[in-house]
């Protein structure tokens, strides 16, 4: 008897954890469906063939795991999308967020932050292919 | 029974359904609070919806695993309306919905947005990262050594401290993992009640193991009686000394640490098998079964034992309005039966009792001479069942089965309330007969135990 009750207990735990998670991912996603309707997880349009300094750019970007912390066409960590990043900063922008600048401390979470940092050593040329290859990020 | 009787008990039975409802509506809610606090205010863009379930996933996962501290810090009156044995059931229950929601945070994000998860060498992978690897790790660990633990020859002392640390361990790292995302906790009010919160049960540890240790080391009980039953079982009579003890319901149980400081993990949960009408002197009676119970015998008068007590509902206590009752009792399983009748006894109870009481042979039944002297102070009937009996044996002879519980048990079995102890094998089968005879579950009383 005792034991029933127990089990239901933990059943309506599962139905009760499950249900608010359902919701909590609805309430942070649903301004994004408003916009963009219920194909907005469906990948975005295939990136456009990349060659040249934009292509370097993009080994750059795998080389250093910058998926972990952002996605391109839905590829990578959906947290922080780059889509559309070159159309909305400039190039010296784009050079400041890469390696973590000093203005950034407020702005990014912590851990961040930190990790960005390490961005500071890398070679200019590389920095620079990446900063071509961000900047062809159009939506 | 009179109106007011029926009026009483019925007054009863609600207060306690309704306490039982109220605790586990206040456990709900403790295990969505964390949920619900990161939903109140401004809630930050979401990252498509399987990303944001997960991340809700691992928040459910890591509220349930919190709420489990409290489950097992044996708080008297949150665990009083359902007995602190279920409590331990539930607890491992929780636990397993609790891995499932962390395994599906991990395993959503791995399917979907694998790159995320970044590397799985420490050197390399973002420090928030392998905690929260970690802190999975030391989830799986807890729940592989308490669902295996004699499999894997672990010591039950062994265990318990192993449970407390990595349980703890993984509480740290998870909030490590959490706070180093730090996204949905980005604002700072959310951030610090998020903290507070989860770590609030990290610190029921300190209650658990420093608080009331310490005050169980106020309250010392001093033995004042070691006596042999027979049976390979001693009983071991103590008092309070210096402050006023406790008060039990028969039937219930107490954590007995004796030779032993109340700071170290080495205590046993044993019956109280003594009258609760005479609560200066609190009685135990143990069977010799295991590396801590053979050491009972050679304990002696004046000795310091402490007690955390008492827990449990396997109680005649609970049912004043029983027309009489029935206990099947198996070899030590007699101890808190003993605590029942004589308490009964005491009170000059005169409802109808039968006790069926199996043991191996004659020499074996524990308080034999005892139970004759009640059955003259009680309506007690008492069957005896030996499994190897005496060549001129006129009583019962095998082993308790639907047969033996058919001839004996009372031809109206409505009305009485049944309790069993006795070996877990032995107790199961008798659960089973005695609903297969017709006996309600909410009327069968037995108490869970060796869960680990």
């Amino acid at each position: 008897m005792r034991e029933r009750l127990a089990r239901w207990v933990a059943l309506l735990t599962v139905l009760v954890t499950v249900s608010l998670s359902l919701r909590f991912a609805w309430v942070h996603n649903e301004q994004s469906f408003a916009r963009e309707g219920l194909n907005d997880s469906a990948p975005v349009a295939l990136p456009a063939p990349i060659e040249g300094g934009e292509h370097r750019g993009r080994v750059v970007f795998d080389r250093n795991r910058c998926a972990n912390c952002h996605s391109v066409a839905g590829e990578g960590n959906p947290r922080y999308p780059l889509d559309g990043v070159g159309a909305r900063r400039t190039r010296a922008e784009l050079h400041d967020w890469v390696v973590g600048a000093a203005a950034l401390e407020a702005v990014l979470p912590s851990s961040a932050y930190r990790r960005k940092q390490q961005y500071q050593a890398m070679p200019d040329d590389e920095l620079d292919a990446l900063l071509t290859y961000l900047q062809s990020l159009h939506d | 029974m009179t109106a007011s009787h029926a009026a009483q008990s019925a007054w009863v039975r609600w207060r306690r359904a309704r306490g039982a409802v109220v605790w586990v509506a206040a456990y709900l809610l403790l295990v969505c609070a964390p949920l619900l606090l990161l939903l109140s205010g401004r809630v930050p863009p979401g990252a498509g919806l399987w990303w944001d379930l997960s991340m809700a996933f691992g928040f459910a996962g890591l509220a349930v695993m919190g709420v489990q501290f409290a489950l097992t810090a044996r708080l008297r009156r949150a665990t009083a309306p359902f007995g602190i044995d279920i409590i331990y059931y539930f607890h491992r229950l929780a636990a397993l919905v609790g891995i499932g929601l962390i395994l599906a945070h991990w395993l959503i994000v791995r399917v979907a947005h694998g790159e995320a998860l970044g590397s799985l060498d420490p050197l390399e992978a973002p420090g928030h990262m392998s905690a929260g690897r970690l802190a999975l790790v030391f989830f799986l660990v807890l729940i592989g050594t308490s669902l295996w633990r004699k499999r894997l020859g672990l010591e039950y002392r062994r265990w318990r401290m192993l449970h407390t640390v990595v349980a703890t361990a993984a509480m740290l790292l998870a909030v490590i993992h959490v706070l180093g995302v730090g996204y949905y906790t980005g604002e700072g009010w959310k951030r610090w009640l998020w903290i507070g919160y989860t770590l609030s049960w990290v610190l029921l540890i300190v209650h658990v193991r420093v608080v009331k240790p310490w005050r169980m080391r106020q309250r010392p009980y001093r033995v004042v009686e070691v006596r042999a039953e027979g049976g390979g079982t001693t009983t071991l009579t103590v008092t309070p000394d210096g402050h006023a003890g406790l008060r039990f319901a028969p039937g219930q149980f107490a954590w007995l640490t004796a030779r032993a400081s109340p700071f170290s993990f080495e205590e046993h949960p044993f019956s109280f098998s003594g009258s609760a009408e005479q609560p200066g002197r609190l009685a135990f009676s143990i069977k010799a079964l295991g590396d801590f119970t053979r050491t009972v015998a050679t304990m002696e008068p004046g000795e310091t034992v402490y007690l955390d007590g008492p827990y449990g509902v396997f109680s005649t206590e609970r049912y004043p309005q029983a027309r009489g009752f029935v206990f099947v009792a198996a070899g030590v399983g007699i101890a808190p039966i003993m605590s029942m009748l004589r308490t009964l006894a005491d009170r000059g109870d005169r409802r109808p009792l039968l006790l069926i009481d199996a043991n191996r042979d004659l020499g074996s039944v524990i308080f034999r001479d005892e139970l004759e002297t009640l059955r003259a102070r009680l309506a007690l009937r008492i069957v005896h069942v030996l499994e190897d009996p005496p060549v001129d044996w006129p009583g019962e002879r095998g082993r308790i089965d639907a047969a033996l519980l058919r001839r004996v048990l009372p031809a109206a079995l409505e009305g009485h309330e049944y309790f069993v102890c006795g070996p877990r094998v032995v107790s199961e089968i008798v659960q089973r007969e005695l609903h297969a005879l017709g006996v309600g579950l909410g009327h069968l009383h037995f108490e869970l135990f060796d869960m680990v």
